[in-house]
């Protein structure tokens, strides 16, 4: 058989296993950018003598649910995970996600605390990526589905929420703030616990479920300390990619 | 019957496209997040969905809907239109249970009911209500009365003296801790969370397997040697002065591939009797880290997993 029939064929066959691959993996909407940042470096050696798991599957899992969720969506660790790339790609993000360590931080320039996080930087000593600095790179542009895996980001005074352009706003199931949702834990969360919730949380989603309900199914793991998930924005928003109109894929 | 000529071109046009449809079938199984959920030699791997869902039968359907609509007035919900009922299989828990979902005319959840397989219930969730106009809102001697009340109604049969905190979102959080022979199991027990005004949110009971106690136990001194002599290879000499054991006490615990990657990415299902010792960090070390778990074997020292606090 001529080379080009046999290429063509060999086309028409996969061509309905690429078409449901597509299908399966929620299909990537162009032009939709997420961010999955985790900082690996500093629970790892040289700067800790031990590998620490988290880091590595909560970013696999956060990349997997923000592709299966229609994001063009990349993971960032190590050496690529700087708060210079942060600032950079976050004009960008319609989604963005980060395991790191946070907290409301001092800034000494301004003389108050910023809500932020480590960045990894593939030393032992990260750079605090302020909110403020975030909010001056995006200058109030909508982003869709936020989650910050870190301690303190999801407190009722954080200001992450508004760098991001989410007011601290919880809708009904009936109401519509936009398609943006902010999750964030409020005090201190260990990782078995983030784990636990963010898994359960990102089977929902993937499933269908909108964000505010899949938030309230998520509360029902086992977690081993106190531990309070918070959220902002739209109950009933599917946490897709893009301006998505209202009640989209309610369930 | 078709001249061997047709019949041969036909069979050379339909082979791709069986191949391809077969080829689809297969994707379509095997998603974009590795192999297929269900059969019990499956691991959970993350990224993977955790999940899998399919039809129940109609009579025992009938019977969790009538146990279900017998919580609705506990849960808080009325004008059902419509109720879903699936088997679910999550591989992350280790658990299979019964989800029965009640939505409005809309399609929206109301409200959300887990029974196991034996029928009991595990869990409840009434969906909404973060922003409810408020007649009164409950102190915390109001709240554990209205957590209990929810999980005499529920059948959720809370043991112990149930612990009562503030949540996040404008809640009430009490707990009933499992305990067994004086040993806390934790993540175990009944949760209840209630809105301010004590109407309830979520509710959930977990209860899981226990492996056989060790015949004797180290003690805890030999606990905190061991795990000291870990940390001490853990942690830069530079911050020696920045972290120190804080605690070690028995508990039931998950193990873990917390401080080893190549271990499963759930937690295990069977808990453990450990030791768990706390460590606290100060000074430059907790920018990284807030504070750490180490969980070792009650019986012989073993390194079972552990948590971080970032």
């Amino acid at each position: 058989m001529p080379t080009g029939r046999r290429s063509r064929r060999l086309a028409l066959a996969l061509l309905p296993a690429l078409l449901a691959l597509s299908l399966g993996a929620g299909g990537a909407r162009a032009g939709f950018q997420a961010t999955i940042d985790s900082n690996e470096s500093a629970f790892e050696p040289p700067c800790m003598g031990w590998d620490d798991a988290y880091p590595e599957k909560m970013l696999r899992a956060a990349v997997s649910a923000y592709t299966a969720l229609g994001y063009t969506a990349r993971g960032y660790s190590g050496a690529s995970f700087t708060r210079a790339h942060v600032l950079a790609r976050t004009v960008g993000d319609w989604g963005y996600y980060v395991h790191s360590h946070g907290d409301n931080y001092w800034h000494a320039a301004d003389g108050r605390r910023y809500a932020g996080f480590r960045e990894d930087g593939g030393d032992c000593s990260q750079a605090v990526v302020y909110s403020k600095d975030i909010a001056a790179k995006r200058a109030g542009r909508a982003t869709n589905l936020v989650v910050m895996s870190t301690c303190h980001l999801g407190e009722s005074t954080s200001t992450m929420p508004g760098a991001f352009g989410i007011a601290r706003k919880k809708s009904e199931p009936t109401e519509w703030l936009g398609s943006k949702f902010y999750l964030g834990y409020a005090g201190t969360a260990y990782d078995n616990d983030q784990w636990t919730f963010e898994q359960a949380f990102w089977d929902e989603l993937r499933q269908g479920m909108p964000a505010g309900f899949a938030f309230d199914t998520a509360l029902l793991g086992t977690f081993t300390h106190p531990f309070d998930p918070n959220w902002w924005g739209t109950y009933a928003y599917s946490g897709r990619a893009g301006p998505l109109p209202p009640c989209d894929r309610c369930l | 019957m078709l001249p061997l000529d047709g019949r041969a071109a036909r069979v050379r046009f339909l082979f791709p496209l069986l191949l391809g449809a077969a080829a689809a079938v297969a994707a379509l199984s095997l998603g974009p997040g590795g192999p297929p959920a269900g059969s019990a030699a499956d691991r959970f791997v993350a990224g993977q969905r955790s999940t899998t869902r399919t039809p129940v039968g109609r009579e025992a359907a009938a019977a969790l809907r009538e146990r279900a609509a017998a919580h609705r007035r506990a849960i808080g919900v009325d004008a059902v239109a419509s109720v879903t009922v699936e088997r679910v299989e999550d591989r992350f828990a280790g658990l299979t249970y019964d989800e029965v979902v009640d939505r409005n005319g809309r399609g929206q959840r109301l409200a959300l009911q887990r029974f196991d397989l034996a029928g009991r219930l595990l869990a409840a969730v009434r969906f909404g209500g973060h922003n409810p106009k408020r007649l009164a809102v409950v102190d915390a001697a109001g709240a554990r009365s209205a957590a209990e009340r929810h999980a005499r109604a529920l059948d959720l049969r809370p043991v112990g003296t149930a612990r009562v905190r503030r949540g996040a979102a404008d809640e009430w959080v009490v707990e009933w801790p499992r305990l067994v022979d004086g040993v806390p199991v934790p993540g175990d027990g009944v949760v209840v969370r209630t809105w301010a005004d004590g109407t309830l949110h979520t509710a959930v009971r977990h209860d899981r397997p226990l492996a056989e106690r060790p015949d004797r136990l180290i003690a805890v001194g030999e606990a905190r040697r061991l795990a000291g002599a870990r940390l001490a290879g853990w942690f830069d000499p530079r911050n020696a002065g920045e972290w120190q054991i804080d605690g070690a006490s028995l508990a039931w615990v998950a193990p873990n591939d917390a401080f080893e990657p190549a271990g499963p990415d759930a937690p295990a299902r069977v808990l453990r009797l450990a030791w768990v010792v706390r460590v606290a960090t100060r000074g430059t070390l907790a920018e990284a880290i807030r504070g750490l778990e180490l969980f070792l074997d009650a019986g012989d020292g073993r390194l079972l997993g552990g948590d971080v606090l970032r």
